[in-house]
């Protein structure tokens, strides 16, 4: 069964990276957001498994973004996606109920490491 | 503003703590070793920041610039020789389908540089802000091009527009790989205010009561 992928990310490259880094042999669709228009645009008519969101983003966070998008309704399974892991963000996450996290910057590995993890 | 040997001493040692997690990022990226320098404390004016140019060897660099607020406030600027942009850029992008970007060569450069400058001064304010306990909040990284002295000046003159105060402290540091020869100078330009919280909080740990 395929999986739907969202990432929430102003950084055309850093979803691209994401993009390069997943399984070859997962079975997904990707879809992006750059910010919070195109985001609510995209959870609109679509259904995610996953959403990977960065926090350093223009004029609203992604943890801003997120909570938005769980105050309407959205559901699944959040991983924040971000360098910028202080206590602070990484608190600011959890009260949203978003524990994991992959740090920028994104390899291969890590990725399949972050999706093992929730797939448990 | 004058700081005593021992307050001096302080910002090194923190200055290394943030500026070893930018290292770490660089060599992550590059999957090379960096070496980084001893970090510099100066007192900067608007004179005196047209100096850092001298640290560059060629007459144009890339430079990504974010600015930063809460108890340490200031701007960052990370600057590197033209000649290693496109090689960052290559190493950052080497497994991205870039034809799909559908990007010219100078916008792919810009988002790249601005994914990596982000990727490496996030790390390090984030080693900041969990050694002083606190959120510092950071904005999105620009990118821009040229001549070191104009981009030095105009960087700082944006920042210090606002305040009556144009003194702010530089730390400066020179990250280095070892097989690629990358070279950059990440600069972090304090206010008073930002340093005197940074000496407070050491100071409370040096001497908890």
């Amino acid at each position: 069964m395929s999986t739907n992928i969202l990432v929430i990310d102003d950084n055309l490259t850093s979803r691209a990276k994401l993009r390069a880094c997943l399984p070859t042999d997962m079975d997904y669709a990707f879809f992006e957001a750059d910010d919070l228009g195109s985001a609510l645009a995209v959870t609109e008519n679509n259904q995610f498994d996953i959403c990977f969101v960065d926090y350093n983003m223009p004029n609203t966070t992604g943890l801003e973004i997120a909570k938005i998008l769980i105050d309407n309704g959205f559901q699944c399974k959040f991983i924040l996606m971000t360098a910028n892991t202080q206590q602070a963000v990484l608190n600011e996450a959890k009260q949203l109920g978003i524990t994991d996290q992959l740090d920028k910057p994104v390899t291969p590995e890590r990725v399949i490491e972050v999706l093992k993890g929730i797939s448990k | 503003m004058k700081l005593s040997q021992q307050q001096n001493d302080m910002l090194v040692e923190v200055c290394n703590i943030g500026m070893s997690k930018a290292a770490k990022q660089l060599s992550t990226l590059l999957t090379d070793s960096v070496e980084i320098s001893i970090p510099k404390i100066t007192i900067s004016n608007t004179e005196s920041a047209s100096n850092y140019a001298d640290l560059f060897h060629e007459n144009s660099v890339g430079c990504i610039n974010l600015s930063f607020t809460g108890e340490m406030a200031g701007i960052a600027l990370l600057l590197f020789q033209q000649s290693n942009i496109n090689f960052l850029t290559q190493q950052f992008s080497q497994n991205i389908a870039i034809q799909e970007l559908n990007l010219a060569d100078n916008e792919l450069t810009k988002v790249t540089m601005e994914e990596i400058g982000n990727i490496i001064m996030s790390s390090c304010f984030t080693a900041f802000a969990n050694f002083m306990d606190t959120h510092i909040k950071i904005s999105v990284p620009a990118y821009m091009q040229g001549d070191p002295t104009m981009i030095i000046n105009e960087c700082y003159q944006n920042y210090t527009a606002n305040g009556d105060d144009t003194d702010v402290i530089a730390l400066t540091m020179n990250l280095k790989t070892k097989q690629h020869h990358v070279s950059g100078e990440f600069v972090i330009l304090l206010t008073k205010e930002s340093v005197q919280n940074i000496l407070s909080t050491i100071m409370k740990r040096i001497q908890p009561n």
